[in-house]
């Protein structure tokens, strides 16, 4: 049964990917994309890692895709109708991603799977330990990214001249 | 077919798909769209490491992607608003300002 449900969760996620790269329309892409996020943080679900999959669906499927959904009305544009899809280096960019596909596919299925040792029994306590006491100069690192990206968002974004 | 050649198989497959959509299409939306896809293909793997290994590492490298993938998605609708000022276009190919 559970594995009927995952096998379900990864075909829709694998879908709504193949969607996101190939529908015309932008907007379709980021909605088949908010699909794809949804069915990663279900598998995040099935590997015990609660607090990723409810920042996946947080951060990711509302934050980050509320922000590209929001630019992509703001750069609206009519051109979107009328010019190709696919450009002429459609091909080799094909090739070149199915021979990226063929490679990782050789390699997932050359190499024996691990063996699964204790069921490991994570919790959001002990990720929060070891995030703040083993990796705490690394996450605070990551605020100096965060303050330094939400100047640099103004900054850049803002209009030219305006004070 | 273990559970675990699968949750390995669905990142690699996010991800191949990602690089497939960050070359092939020219709208620079669907481009970081397509990063994000990336990404989360490196996500699915480093749980699923995480999980069978029995090791919490993989989940504390999640966060830091998931950070990283913020501040980039932020930075790069910006730079898109500030392009899009400069020229009315969102199309890859159109925008060779800096080209020699």
């Amino acid at each position: 049964m559970t594995f009927l449900l995952l096998l379900f969760v990864f075909g829709l996620g694998t879908l709504s990917a193949v969607l996101t790269i190939s529908r015309r329309n932008p907007l379709h892409c980021a909605l088949y994309l908010i699909l794809t996020l949804l069915s990663v943080a279900t598998s995040f679900l099935f590997l015990r890692a609660d607090f990723l999959a409810m920042v996946q669906v947080i951060l990711y499927a509302g934050a980050i895709m509320v922000l590209i959904i929001f630019v992509l009305l703001l750069t609206a544009s009519e051109e979107l109708k009328t010019i190709p899809l696919f450009h002429r280096q459609t091909p080799l960019a094909l090739l070149i991603g199915g021979g990226l596909v063929a490679e990782i596919g050789y390699l997932l299925l050359q190499r024996s799977p691990l063996p699964l040792a204790t069921p490991p029994a994570h919790s959001m306590e002990a990720l929060g330990k070891m995030l703040f006491k083993e990796y705490g100069f690394p996450f605070e690192l990551a605020s100096i990214l965060l303050l330094v990206s939400l100047v640099v968002t103004v900054v850049i974004a803002k209009k030219e001249g305006s004070s | 077919m273990t559970a675990q050649s699968l949750f390995l198989a669905f990142g690699a497959i996010l991800f191949c798909l990602g690089v497939i959509g960050a070359v092939v299409r020219r709208n620079m939306i669907v481009v970081l769209m397509s990063i994000e896809l990336m990404l989360n293909g490196v996500n699915v793997t480093f749980v699923t490491f995480s999980y069978f290994l029995n090791d919490l590492v993989g989940q504390i490298f999640t966060i830091f992607v998931i950070t990283v993938a913020a501040c980039e998605a932020a930075v790069g609708l910006a730079f898109l608003i500030a392009l899009f000022r400069l020229k009315p276009t969102v199309q890859v190919d159109e925008i060779n300002l800096l080209r020699w």
